[in-house]
């Protein structure tokens, strides 16, 4: 687990230890390597609780921003992500409270979940497996679709999770058990048909 | 399935987390309880489901344009806080000259106060808002942590 969609320009802990140090010394160009390197994952996770491309991709830019103002805060040596994560999820709470109407997480306003795909190796029914997966997350709590995405679609370490989601491991365990079971049943008929 | 402990376990188990002294707990009650095994294998299909969908990597392009996006966001912000802070100057020494200087008549002066304090009103009413909803901003507390 871990790293998964993390474009490989900023490539070790080392060189992205010594780009942050840059940064915190007002180096925007190394900022640039930072911003490529997450860039995929932030807009991920701000279309994850946004549920909205085009917003996600603007909130995520500007929590991008706040943290280049913050950086000087950062602990060298901690993990990046975690500390974004937090950042880009308060941006994507401020952006939801701003407009709260059309940004509503209700499982009542969700779409219903599509029908399973006929061959699910294929690249089309993969798209509509992909469909029917995010019809189903989108009718779970934010609390739940959260710590499913860290660990299906990012694959991160319970340790990144913890850390991300400022718990300890054992609430992550308990956390994605009841995930699990409330997409579990979102998703049984995707489910019975790969049986 | 009885202990609730190991339901939370299984999830570790599943995703190869658990220490060895859990994982042998875990695989122990895997070989004696069918519930518990049904249900691990009900969620290892889950994952198998989902696995495959990670983030999309970007191309180069689409990554260079979301950097100029950021950039020019950082950019402007500093835009911003000098225009901000050089109309402030002007204004001060403006506001200064205006009221010492001897030629304006005192009504002319008069009128050019009121629309100092009005500004000033103003510019306090939006600082005092700022002040009320940034001590209540997630961020901004997540940020001095």
């Amino acid at each position: 687990m871990g790293g998964a969609g993390r474009n490989p320009i900023v490539p070790g802990p080392e060189e992205e230890t010594r780009a942050i140090a840059a940064c915190q010394r007002g180096d925007r160009d190394a900022y640039g390597l930072i911003v490529k390197a997450y860039a995929a994952r932030a807009v991920d996770v701000a279309r994850s609780i946004l549920r909205d491309a085009a917003l996600a991709e603007d909130v995520a830019q500007e929590a991008f921003v706040r943290a280049f103002r913050a950086i000087r805060r950062f602990k060298l040596g901690e993990p990046f992500y975690p500390w974004l994560y937090r950042i880009l999820k308060n941006c994507c709470l401020s952006a939801l409270k701003r407009r709260p109407a059309e940004a509503s997480l209700d499982s009542e306003d969700a779409p219903p979940v599509p029908a399973a795909p006929s061959d699910p190796s294929a690249p089309a029914a993969r798209k509509e497996l992909r469909a029917a997966i995010d019809a189903a997350m989108a009718t779970l709590s934010e609390t739940h679709r959260e710590i499913l995405h860290l660990a299906h679609f990012e694959e991160l370490a319970y340790k990144e999770i913890a850390a991300c989601l400022r718990i300890p491991i054992g609430t992550v365990m308990s956390r994605l058990w009841a995930a699990r079971q409330a997409l579990k049943k979102a998703l049984a008929p995707v489910v019975e048909h790969h049986e | 399935m009885s202990d609730p402990d190991l339901r939370v376990l299984l999830m570790g188990y599943l995703d190869g987390e658990l220490e060895a002294a859990d994982r042998t707990r875990v695989e122990r009650a895997l070989a004696s309880d069918p519930d518990l095994k049904r249900e691990y294998e009900e969620m290892r299909k889950l994952k198998e489901l989902t696995a495959g969908f990670a983030v999309d990597e970007r191309s180069d392009a689409e990554l260079e344009m979301f950097w100029t996006g950021v950039y020019n966001r950082m950019e402007r912000h500093t835009a911003w806080m000098l225009l901000l802070f050089g109309f402030t100057g002007v204004v001060a020494a403006g506001a200064y000259l205006f009221f010492t200087h001897p030629w304006p008549h005192w009504s002319v002066k008069l009128a050019g106060a009121c629309g100092l304090v009005g500004t000033l009103l103003l510019l306090w009413s939006v600082w005092r808002e700022r002040c009320r909803v940034l001590p209540h901003d997630r961020y901004h507390r997540e940020v001095h942590r």
